[in-house]
């Protein structure tokens, strides 16, 4: 066994107290048979001569289980499409095992049950957007009211009612990346894998795009992204697993990853200097020190999306954050005026 | 009667099929076990064996929803990458090509013979590189653009995107052939009815037979009528819509002439071929006429004012046949060899066609075994005696039909077994009246269904019926022709005489040759298809258009090559001889050196074997000639084996896509 083995071996998933303790439905479901196994897996890609030229995966080992979110993380070239590629059979293992949906990977059954978003839009361009769902929707062997039905739910889900007749190729990489999710999730799948999900999203499609991941988990499905966008990960993803040069380095949940149990944040409403500096001569009796005391700051995200709220609210004002908002008169008897 | 010489029999074909192809896939699976065995070690050729059940598996459970979404989707994105401009070009070939083609001086049925190649062979060369192209381009595109990642992520099997993007491409191509094909029967149509300027046709008119010439030349329109025993009227008129409104009755009757004179040049005729042999100046059976030094020997030749005589014998001639068209239509061609001009130069020469009835048997004694019909004597009414190993014994005559026989030095024998003579006895002999040929043009000749005849051995004459006297019991008839000029030589060949059938329309046979040519062009799309499930678009392309070229252009050199008819030896033989200088003809000396390059260029004629069994036969699916001269499309000889040839490599093809496609990584890098 070399040490990537060992080490892959070393951080198999364990159904540890943490995670029940965190989320109980998830770990109900930790003890059924996994939706996704992959053992030993290692991919190397070879030059036409049968030579090796790449070690993409090297023996990677990882369970996810159903109605998780679970999100492969890692720089370019750790092997995180490779991995979705063996999932989907589109490339095949050079050593180890793969069972989806207990299936191998390249049983062409389990696709029943898989919706797949790829890294990019490799849809039919020529088409529109009723049309690519359609013939989407007949791979699944739907018939035409199912298709009808779904092709007009899955374009209002996705916001493209204005420019459904419109050929994909007149579409931006935002709306090529909508109508992809729309046909990853044309036959209701069990398991959603999405290859970098939010790329290409405006914020606000980003947070549509987190919004649905939490509602498909909601729904009990199984959904597996990667993506290197990390922010986007931790918002909606119950357990990672992060590669780097196709190995496997960190696999748990992610509040357990970066959760530093050595130190303690505490929020309060706003105090003045003298309680802060109070509860600073509080925490120092008590031996611990204080290392920081100011403001939290909002994400540039929320701050986006509630500049786009304010806006789409009150057309033509300029947006004012709550805390720069002069306070209201007040009358003598303190109602406002 | 059929107008079929030999029966295309699907069963042998599909016998002959199933062996080949059995061995085909023998020798590729063993091939990939091997290949597997180097890649993936022992546990290779394990993988490969648990592949093969899968298309089972996946053909069963075909969908047709996917097929045809994959099918519609392929067509669209033919449309899309604007496959229909070749329209275009097919519009501008058609609004000009007449400017080109045009040519009054020349005989009708010639340029009947041009309108019909340029049609044929513009649809043919215009929709090849499209659909070539197209087919070989689909797929490896598909994958280079990773959509096809989007469907095989799907539940489409693999046997489901190979059919379905065949057929969608099939069907793009099919409208393409259809469009075309009618564009071009329509323009056929009107090229030959505007140049048809000059004509003449005889036909009833209440219940006279009337003769109608008409010729529209140099700005006026003459019209002859010569109707009974009536003279002749000549009409004169400036135009055709002035003869229309000045003798709107004569314009009908020279209209009703076009019509004819449009049916004569615009047939599809149905020839039933003979067997041709000869007698010799002594009037024994030979397999050749003379040679005149043709060297391309397509014709031999018999001598006029001899005994030589040219012998065609026809098979399944049916009584109703002879009824339907009150007799039987004989259609010739002969080409004259003179030894002597001069004033002769100018006449045709003289011909004579004799019907004879004939019986063919061989003798089998007590045993059934076959007696060669030399040693026979006849003892009595009906028996016979023959010498066999110096005993005489008792033999009874077993007819043979006429395909069963052939000429071998001066004797007729069995073709399966050469060693067993045929005794050929001529009953009856009814010589026609002897007449003029038309050398440049074709002979038609009316045998009706009574024949009159001088019987020479009664001094009577004798009223005969064609079927029940002269045709026997095998329902055969021979007609024997010779040429009475002496001094002068008739060529002949086998398709230079022939019992001609009523013609089917020509729109049938136009439509049997354009079928041929949507044969050839799936052929096309199922080798492009299958080629680009495991090359690249420029290579599928390539290889596809090699097997085109070799299939079309070099089979039949192929065939000489692999049986040894070619002069020269093998490859490496051939280039020695090069650069040594040894003739082709002169034998190589006998040493070990030579006898190595001849083992390795048997070696390579395997290779090159399989290359030709492997490489489909293109040739069959010309059917052009055909219509062009004037006939129609046989079906055992043409139509039957296209169809066999695009269903045989259907399923090997689609095997060899499924596993490409299947056992390639679609996202290898």
């Amino acid at each position: 066994m070399d040490t990537n083995e060992a080490v892959s071996q070393e951080i198999q998933p364990e159904p540890d107290s943490s995670q029940a303790t965190a989320e109980p439905e998830v770990t109900a479901a930790a003890a059924d048979e996994p939706v996704i196994k992959i053992r030993n897996l290692s991919k190397i890609y070879r030059d036409f001569w049968g030579r090796p030229k790449v070690q993409a995966l090297n023996s990677l080992s990882l369970d996810v289980h159903k109605g998780e979110v679970f999100g492969l993380l890692g720089p370019n070239g750790s092997g995180k499409t490779t991995t979705m590629k063996l999932l989907l059979g589109l490339l095949f293992p050079s050593g180890g095992e793969i069972s989806i949906l207990g299936e191998t990977a390249t049983n062409v059954e389990k696709n029943e049950r898989i919706g797949y978003l790829p890294e990019e839009s490799y849809l039919y361009k020529f088409l529109n957007a009723v049309e690519t769902l359609d013939f989407y929707g007949r791979l699944f062997n739907m018939s035409k009211s199912v298709r009808r039905e779904r092709v007009d739910h899955y374009i209002e889900m996705v916001g493209l009612s204005n420019a459904k007749h419109r050929q994909l190729k007149e579409y931006s990489k935002g709306m090529t990346r909508r109508i992809g999710l729309a046909q990853a999730l044309i036959n209701d799948p069990d398991l959603v894998l999405l290859d970098e999900p939010t790329t290409g999203l405006d914020p606000l499609g980003t947070r549509d795009m987190k919004d649905l991941i939490l509602k498909l988990r909601g729904e009990g499905k199984t959904v597996v992204m990667c993506s290197h966008l990390l922010a986007d990960v931790q918002d909606v993803c119950d357990r990672i697993a992060i590669l780097y040069e196709g190995e496997l380095k960190q696999l748990g949940r992610v509040e357990d990853l970066l959760t530093e149990q050595g130190r303690t944040q505490l929020m309060t409403s706003k105090l003045d200097d003298n309680v802060i500096a109070e509860v600073k001569e509080l925490i120092e009796r008590h031996g611990a020190t204080v290392e920081s005391v100011d403001h939290p700051t909002s994400t540039l995200e929320e701050l986006f999306l509630r500049t786009v709220e304010e806006s789409r609210e009150r057309p033509g004002r300029r947006f004012v954050p709550e805390d720069d908002v002069a306070p209201e008169p007040v009358s003598e008897s303190g109602e406002p005026e | 009667m059929s107008i079929e010489t030999e029966p295309f029999v699907f069963l042998d074909a599909i016998q002959h099929w199933a062996q080949a192809v059995s061995a085909f896939l023998v020798l590729v699976i063993i091939a990939a076990c091997g290949l597997a065995l180097l890649t993936h070690g022992k546990a290779g050729p394990m993988l490969v064996l648990r592949w093969i059940p899968r298309f089972f598996a996946d053909l069963f459970q075909l969908s047709p929803r996917r097929v045809f979404a994959i099918a519609q989707l392929t067509f669209r994105e033919a449309v899309r990458r604007k496959a229909l401009v070749v329209f275009g070009m097919f519009a501008l070939l058609f609004m000009f090509g007449s400017w080109f083609m045009d040519n009054p001086n020349e005989r009708m049925d010639l340029q009947v013979k041009n309108y019909i190649s340029f049609v044929l062979t513009a649809i043919t060369w215009l929709l090849l590189p499209v659909v070539l192209l197209i087919s070989c381009w689909g797929l490896p595109e598909d994958i280079r653009n990773r959509s096809l990642h989007t469907v095989v992520t799907k539940p489409a099997r693999k046997t489901e995107i190979v059919i379905g993007r065949m057929l969608g491409f099939g069907s793009l191509m099919t409208i393409l052939v259809v469009v075309m094909g009618l564009t071009g029967y329509v323009w056929i149509d009107r090229e030959v009815a505007h140049n048809l300027t000059v004509y003449s046709e005889s036909f009833e008119v209440d219940g006279e037979e009337t003769l109608v010439e008409y010729v529209d030349l140099d700005g006026s329109v003459t019209v002859r009528v010569t109707t009974g025993e009536d003279p002749t009227q000549v009409t004169t008129a400036a135009s055709r819509a002035a003869l229309r409104q000045d003798n709107p009755e004569l314009y009908d009757l020279a209209e009703r002439a076009r019509r004819e004179a449009l049916k004569r040049h615009l047939v599809a005729k149905r020839p039933v071929l003979g067997t041709i042999s000869f007698k010799g100046a002594d009037s024994n059976p030979t397999e050749l006429g003379v040679n005149t030094g043709d060297i391309w020997e397509y014709r031999t030749y018999i001598a006029g004012g001899t005994q030589w005589r040219a012998i065609w014998d026809f098979e399944n001639i049916d009584a109703e046949v002879i009824r339907r068209g009150n007799g039987l239509r004989l259609e010739s061609s002969f080409e004259a060899f003179r030894t002597h001009k001069g004033d002769d130069i100018q006449q045709s020469l003289l011909l004579q066609f004799s019907l004879v009835r004939v019986n063919r048997n061989v003798f089998h004694d007590a045993q059934g075994n076959a007696v060669t019909a030399t040693a026979v004597r006849k003892t009595g009414e009906s028996s016979y005696v023959a010498s066999v190993d110096g005993e005489t014994v008792s033999v009874s005559p077993v007819p043979v039909a006429a395909h069963e026989v052939e000429v071998h030095g001066n004797a007729y024998v069995l073709i399966d077994d050469p060693e067993v003579a045929v005794q050929v006895v001529e009953t009856l002999k009814v010589p026609l009246p002897s007449f003029n040929i038309s050398e440049f043009g074709e002979n038609i000749t009316l045998i009706r269904s009574r024949v009159d005849f001088y019987d020479q051995d009664s001094g009577e004459r004798r009223e005969l019926d064609l079927f029940k006297d002269l045709v026997n019991d095998q329902q055969e008839l021979r007609i024997e022709v010779a040429c009475l000029d002496s001094g002068q030589y008739l060529g002949m060949a086998q398709r230079d005489l022939f019992v001609q059938l009523p013609s089917n329309s020509f729109a049938i046979g136009f439509a049997k040759a354009v079928c041929g040519i949507w044969l050839m062009l799936t052929m096309i799309v199922v080798l492009g298809v299958t080629s680009s499930c495991f090359l690249k678009g420029p290579v599928a392309s390539l290889l596809t258009l090699v097997m085109l070229l070799v299939g079309q252009g070099f089979k039949s050199f192929l065939e000489k090559i692999v049986e040894g008819d070619v002069e020269g030896g093998g490859p490496i033989e051939s280039i020695i001889r090069i650069i040594r200088q040894i003739n082709l003809t002169d034998e190589l000396p006998d040493t070990k050196f030579y006898a190595a390059v001849k083992s390795i260029d048997s070696f390579l004629n395997e290779g090159l074997y399989i290359v030709e069994n492997i490489v489909p036969d293109f040739r069959s699916f010309q059917m052009d000639t055909y219509i062009a001269n004037g006939f129609d499309v046989p079906w055992s000889q043409a139509m039957a084996p296209s169809i066999g040839i695009a269903l045989a490599y259907l399923i090997p093809c689609l095997v060899i896509a499924y596993y490409s496609l299947s056992l390639r990584e679609l996202e290898h890098k």
